[in-house]
């Protein structure tokens, strides 16, 4: 047993979801939305499936699909999970024609973080495969081909991570949703095997690598759109810019990433300062901070340190213009902790309200969280759920391109074509092909104890608003 | 100024709770003689149980807090104290830490399974909603009420010291428990009495603690950290000292935040470590003790030819059940004989030498980070550099503990750990952009060890060869010398020797071994990350060795494989997750009981056995025929 | 020249005095008594004098110089042994190996070229104690674990011996026996310095007397004058236990 690895743990979180977020230049976004006009609305294999009714929300017509109308917002804003250049549907017959591949069953690995220091940590990344999977099953999986997934722990250690990729390697066609810490561990043997890895990549490594596909790439840098919207709304606040950040390579590696184009855009962070995740008092921070001036509060970090934050800056009476946690406070147990406190915090993501709140007008989210509960009775998705079922989709769509003659090499073909992918709405529309980050974005409120969107557009993204900022 | 008045009423209330829950500490310690590292880990599992009570099953506020404070967590102290410590008594300071370090796994493991995480629990303050300003800065009743309790606890436990019947028993009963039977207290009874009220008092912290802090596992369980550099100002015994220490750290932490140039803010966090760290250095120093501790039988050492023997016999038969190995089990088992030979290398220091270390991994992180920044081609060149520079900071750290013993020593040993993760390996300069550090296999002129195969072969010999090294150095001058200073210290000085060089010695050769064992471990899996080497997995490998069997090189080999193999039973069966901690918890905190592991229990059963076949009253001559009581120790 | 001299030596535990203004010395070749009731302080004499216990005043002088600033170690090497009133000796260890130890550490301060092995055979041969030298002491009898402490301790090749209670745990013969083996070491130049409540054993060989009660001295002299002192007596009279009084008591009156 070991106990490695508590701070990390604990502060684990703050990278997702700072890192939810990727940029895209002004002439990529451009490109995405000329791609996102060509895709056919029949031309999704599934068109003659049961999962018509993703169809729907695969399509975006400017205009047609909800969300997409309003000012401001790019036309764009809903990609089409058919992605541009994925043609038609393929034809379905086919047997074992690759590892882990019968005629009538996939199997997928995925090697993720489960157990360790704090149990459970990206549990959720699991559990939002498992829902997608269960989901595609129930419509007849993919060419008559039922998914099934083989999930590995890495207790919280790159040698056991990159066991696990190992020994899965030989077993399984693709990884499917891996959601790690220690994600570096085993890229290098993916990659020399050309096995499919379609997931969310933390460390870069991964990222680089060819055979990686992220629903939501993530290079060194930060989003610009959010730092634009609030240089705009509170010109005389990011002068004053106070940061807590966890003392995590990852917190650290996503906070330069954001102070950089703060930078670039004219902020001023006059205080800043990493924390032990052990640390349990954030009132002296509070107390120079308020002595400091400081009018704008970024933290990057894990959810109840965040909610700590919050309740002693209610308590000492500092209430800064704007309270920018990192997306990550997009958890109900941030306002659970925080309560009062919590009132007015305003975060920026690049997913939308996916714990429910917008599945009204984006049918994915509804979806998402349905069966969410039919795996996992009374599991709360968060956002690493949110991306593996998103990885989900991406697979399904590149393998249905591909259809019956099901091989490593064909697919990765199929994924290397998607370059223009939103999970029907669950995520911000990105490029796996090229690694392209999103630049869209939604604002939340903390407002009653809830999350509320904020400012426009009522549905859909703010893409408008600035592109990727790229560090190094 | 105003903002230094803040600040200041800040440290004295944040103060007040690391003191609550430091006066717990000392009182276990002064009536028991065993420093509970689990005292952080009771007040958690109290404070959960609490919470159960009060919030989840909505028992009033008063009821619920009598009933936790007055039965439950009484009860449980007492359980402890009947399961655990009672074997205690007397043992040496190792066997207690690992006792106590595995009480707070236990703990660890049931508050997961019985709470898993993932759901907000809050407990509320007392008196939500209210507060007040002092000297400009707001505090909440609730933080005024863990004021309040902090005197009324000195107050309390001062007059049940002095002027109680069981008061005085209480502290009588460690110095010597047969007067105090004498004179017609049961020792038992006040043992119990004893672990009760710390119980109470860990709980008391938790509970006041847990709604400030929020109510998780592992930061409370954690908290006791911070308290021990109060504790230790206090020397253990004097509680006013404590209060001070406690006190001082918080103003230390929040001063540091609120003056400190640049980015000095940022390691707050190490305060109390280097607070701890002073503080031992500055106590003055202790008598040499007499009187002898309760020692556990150690085994017999086997002659030469019967530890060549036994390892050429295990690196033949580790060879062929390579062959069968997959890739995963290659790693995992290489991975079991790297750590095992960290564990060796605590045989020598605590098992033959008897001083405790807990920052073992520290050296073998020093060893990785050496190897892979500065030796990236592999040489064997790089294995000496990293055996002459572990050895050099294993001096280092000696250097502090020469003066020390026991459990001070032990506690140095912790805080330099500590403060070697806070400030070294978390250090982006160390271990690079990712925390990472790409470490090489080391070759030799001809050989390759790239695969995993070899690798694994490469370690075999290499824990045999110093599995047979350390047997031949315990058999000769220097392990019996080793021996003698475990066992008497006084005895040796008024032989002429001088313990201090002898400290120096085995820490330096024990760090060495650590060393070379963290550069192996780091080729094996191609890289390590700063947190494969943190002073919590120091902890979980001493563990692992003392169940082992801490003065025996199979109990190394056993505990090495225990640390590897446990994680992957969990993940085997994911519903025994907790198993983890549960299993290396319990079988840690028996260790009371069993002081010489698993090889101990073996030994014992054979010698047993051997009694019963040859008859009773044989002379114990006869045991010494052969060496097949330990295999290979 | 005394070999040792203890100059009024006093030392305080917290409120306690366990030693006031105490003087005392020790000749080589002479074996001197130390006795007193229980807790009179005597180990604590012994402590002070190899340096375990810092006195609150006073000094301790061998071959006249002041040694009261050395480190226990640094007592040892001008020539300082002892054995312990609860045992020291080194348990895991066999009674052999407990000897090689002290002859090995010697050797290393020493620098005499001397063969630990050779010495220790001789010195076990010497106290009587090859036939069970195999064994580990903390599986022997009290008394066998005595003379394995005074085996190390003569393997040290000490100039002054302390002894703290060395013959509890022996028989009769054994005692006997043991007085000889003092009684022969005295004579080869070894000057010892003996707590024992055996008053038979201290009568017989000892050849000067300090008497300890509560931390001071009450009496010094030789056997038959300490026999003969009515302060003695009577602090033995006093004694806390009851058995050693009234033995002492009759051994004083009726020898």
């Amino acid at each position: 047993m070991r106990l490695k690895g508590l701070s990390v743990a604990v502060v684990a979180l703050a990278l997702v979801a700072s890192g939810c977020g990727a940029r895209l230049d002004e002439k990529q976004r451009v490109a995405a939305e000329a791609g996102a006009g060509s895709r056919t609305a029949s031309g999704a294999p599934t068109a003659g499936s049961p999962s018509a009714g993703d169809a729907a929300t695969a399509d975006t017509t400017p205009g047609a699909t909800p969300g997409a109308t309003t000012p401001g917002a790019a036309s764009g804003a809903t990609a089409t999970t058919v992605a541009g250049g994925g043609g038609a549907a393929a034809a379905c017959s086919g047997g074992a024609t690759d590892v882990g591949v019968t005629g009538n069953s996939i199997q997928v690995g995925n090697v993720s973080t489960l157990t360790g220091p704090v149990p459970g940590l990206f549990e959720g990344a699991v559990v939002g495969t498992q829902a997608f999977i269960a989901y595609l099953n129930s419509q007849g999986g993919i060419c008559g081909r039922q998914l099934k997934l083989k999930v590995g722990d890495d207790r919280f250690d790159q040698g056991e991570h990159r066991n696990q990729v190992i020994g899965q390697i030989p077993q399984v066609f693709s990884f499917l949703g891996s959601f790690s810490i220690y994600d570096d561990g085993g890229a290098a043997e993916m990659g020399q095997a050309k096995v499919p890895d379609v997931g969310y990549a933390l460390a870069n490594v991964r990222g680089k690598l060819a055979v990686n596909f992220s629903p939501q790439p993530l290079p060194p840098g930060w989003r610009l759109g959010p730092l634009n919207y609030y240089k705009q709304k509170f010109p005389d606040v990011i002068t004053h810019v106070g940061a807590l950040v966890g003392d995590v390579p990852s917190a650290i590696q996503a906070y330069n990433g954001e102070a950089a184009a703060m930078q670039s855009l004219g902020y001023k962070i006059t205080y800043s300062r990493r924390y032990q995740p052990t640390e349990t008092d954030f009132t002296s921070d509070v107390i120079k901070m308020q002595s400091g001036g400081v009018q704008m509060v970024i933290m990057t970090g894990d959810v109840t340190g965040m909610a700590r934050l919050a309740k002693a800056m209610a308590q000492q009476g500092f209430k800064p213009k704007l309270n920018n946690m990192a997306a990550n406070a997009y958890d109900h147990r941030y306002v659970e902790i925080a309560g009062a406190a919590a009132e007015n915090t305003l975060l920026d993501q690049q997913l939308p309200l996916f714990a429910g709140e917008d599945g009204g007008t984006v049918p994915e989210v509804a979806l998402f969280n349905q069966w969410i509960q039919k795996v996992r009775p009374g599991f709360k998705p968060d956002i690493f759920a949110a991306y593996g079922w998103a990885s989900g989709r991406l697979f399904e769509q590149a393998a249905r391109a591909v259809g019956g003659a099901l091989t490593r090499a064909s697919l990765l073909a199929a994924l290397g074509k998607i370059d223009n992918f939103d999970s029907n709405g669950l995520v911000a529309p990105a490029g796996p092909a090229s690694k392209r980050p999103p630049t869209c974005y939604i604002l939340i409120l903390v407002k009653g104890g809830k999350f509320q969107r904020t400012d426009e557009p009522p549905t859909g993204y703010r893409c408008n608003d600035g592109g990727f900022f790229s560090a190094g | 100024m105003h903002d230094f008045l803040r600040y200041t009423v800040l440290g004295l209330v944040v103060g007040s709770g690391y003191a609550v829950a430091a006066s717990g500490l000392v009182v276990t310690y002064q009536t028991s003689g065993i420093f509970n590292f689990a005292h952080g880990a009771i007040g958690m599992f109290m404070a959960f149980v609490y919470w159960k009570i009060h919030v989840d099953m909505g028992v009033p506020t008063l009821l619920a807090l009598a009933l936790v404070l007055l039965v439950l967590a009484p009860l449980l102290g007492a359980l402890i104290e009947r399961t655990m410590m009672r074997s205690l008594y007397g043992a040496s300071t190792g066997a207690a830490l690992v006792v106590t370090v595995g009480l707070m796994l236990t703990l660890l493991g049931a508050a997961y399974s019985f709470w898993p995480q993932g759901t907000a629990r809050i407990l509320p303050e007392f008196f939500a909603g209210s507060q007040f300003k002092l000297f400009g800065l707001v505090i909440t009743y609730h933080q005024a009420t863990v004021v309040v309790v902090a005197a009324l606890v000195a107050l309390f436990l001062r007059l049940l010291f002095y002027r109680t019947r069981i008061g005085t028993a209480m502290r009588a009963v460690v110095d010597d428990p047969e007067l105090l039977a004498m004179n017609g207290a049961n020792p038992k009874r006040v043992g119990q009495a004893s672990w009760a009220l710390g119980a109470s008092l860990a709980s008391l912290a938790g509970i006041l603690l847990a709604p400030l802090v929020n109510l998780e596992v592992l930061i409370l369980t954690l908290l006791v950290l911070n308290c021990l550099a109060a504790a230790m100002l206090g020397r253990l015994k004097s509680l006013p000292l404590t209060f001070l220490g406690a006190i001082l750290v918080a103003l230390g932490e929040n001063y540091i935040v609120g003056y400190g140039p640049g980015n000095v803010g940022s390691y707050r966090g190490a305060l109390p470590s280097i607070f701890l760290l002073l503080v031992l250095l500055f106590l003055p120093q202790a008598r040499l003790k007499s009187g002898r501790l309760v020692g556990a039988r150690a085994p017999r050492v086997p002659t030469l030819r019967q530890s060549v023997i036994s390892a050429g016999v295990f690196v033949v038969v580790g060879m062929l059940l390579s062959g069968q190995m997959s890739r995963s089990d290659l790693a995992t088992y290489g991975g079991g004989l790297a750590v095992g030979l960290i564990m060796l290398s605590l045989v020598l220091l605590t098992g033959y030498g008897g001083q405790v270390s807990l920052c073992q991994l520290t050296f073998a992180g020093i060893g990785a980070f050496v190897m892979g920044r500065y030796f990236t081609g592999g040489s064997m060149l790089g294995l000496v550099v990293v055996a002459i520079v572990a050895g050099l900071a294993g001096f280092l750290v000696s250097l502090p503990a020469l003066r020390l013993q026991g459990l001070y020593l032990a506690l140095t040993t912790f805080a330099v750990g500590r403060g070697v993760d806070l400030l070294f390996f978390s250090n982006s300069h160390v271990f690079g952009y990712g925390g990472q550090l790409a470490v090489p296999r080391v070759k030799l002129p001809g050989l390759s060890f790239q695969g995993d195969r070899a690798f694994f072969i490469l370690l075999l010999v290499t824990f045999a060869g110093a599995g047979v090294l350390l047997l031949a150095l315990r058999r000769g001058p220097f392990g019996r010398q080793l021996a003698a200073q475990s066992d008497s210290e006084a005895a040796c000085a008024t032989l002429g020797l001088s313990l201090v060089a002898t400290k120096a010695i085995v820490f330096a050769l024990s760090a060495s071994i650590a060393g070379v064992a963290g550069a192996l471990y780091g080729g094996l899996r191609g890289g390590v990350t700063q947190n494969d080497f943190l002073v919590l997995v120091s902890l979980a490998v001493a563990l692992s060795v003392y169940v082992g069997g801490i003065n025996t090189v199979t109990g190394a080999l056993i505990g090495g494989v225990f640390f590897a193999v446990l994680p992957t039973i969990g993940a085997h069966f994911p519903k025994l997750a907790q198993t983890q901690y549960l299993g290396t918890g319990m079988a840690a905190a028996l260790i009371g009981r069993f002081p010489n592991g698993i090889v101990g229990l073996i030994s014992n059963g054979v010698d047993r056995a051997r009694r019963q076949f040859a008859g009773a009253g044989i002379h114990e001559r006869a045991m010494e025929v052969d060496g097949l009581a330990a295999p290979a120790s | 020249m005394p070999l040792l001299q203890v100059d009024e030596v006093s030392v305080r535990f917290g409120g306690v005095m366990a030693n006031q203004g105490v003087n005392l010395h020790a000749d080589a070749g002479r074996i001197t008594g130390l006795i007193g009731p229980n807790g009179a302080g005597k180990t604590t004499m012994f402590n002070v004098i190899t340096g375990l216990q810092d006195p609150t005043e006073g000094r301790v002088l061998v071959d006249d110089k002041d040694v009261t600033a050395l480190k226990p170690h640094k007592r040892a090497r001008l020539g300082l042994a002892r054995t312990f009133q609860r045992l020291e000796v080194f348990g895991s260890l066999s009674a052999r190996d407990n000897v090689l130890v002290a002859a090995e550490i010697r050797k290393r301060w020493a620098r005499d070229g001397s063969d630990p092995k050779a010495v220790a055979e001789e010195v076990l041969e010497r106290v009587g104690i090859t036939h069970v030298a195999g064994e580990r002491v903390d599986a022997m009898p009290t008394g066998m674990a005595r003379l394995v402490e005074l085996a190390r301790a003569l393997a040290a090749r000490p100039r002054l011996l302390l002894l703290d209670e060395p013959g509890s745990g022996l028989d009769e013969s054994e005692t006997e026996a043991f007085g000889g083996l003092l009684l022969d070491l005295a004579r080869e130049g070894l000057g010892m310095l003996l707590v024992e409540h055996d008053v038979d054993l201290v009568m017989r060989v000892c050849d000067l007397i300090f008497v300890l009660d509560f931390g001071r001295i009450i009496a010094v002299g030789t056997p038959t004058e300490i026999q003969h002192n009515p302060d003695v007596q009577a602090a033995y009279l006093g004694a806390e236990d009851p058995d050693d009084a009234d033995h002492a008591a009759e051994e004083l009156t009726h020898s």
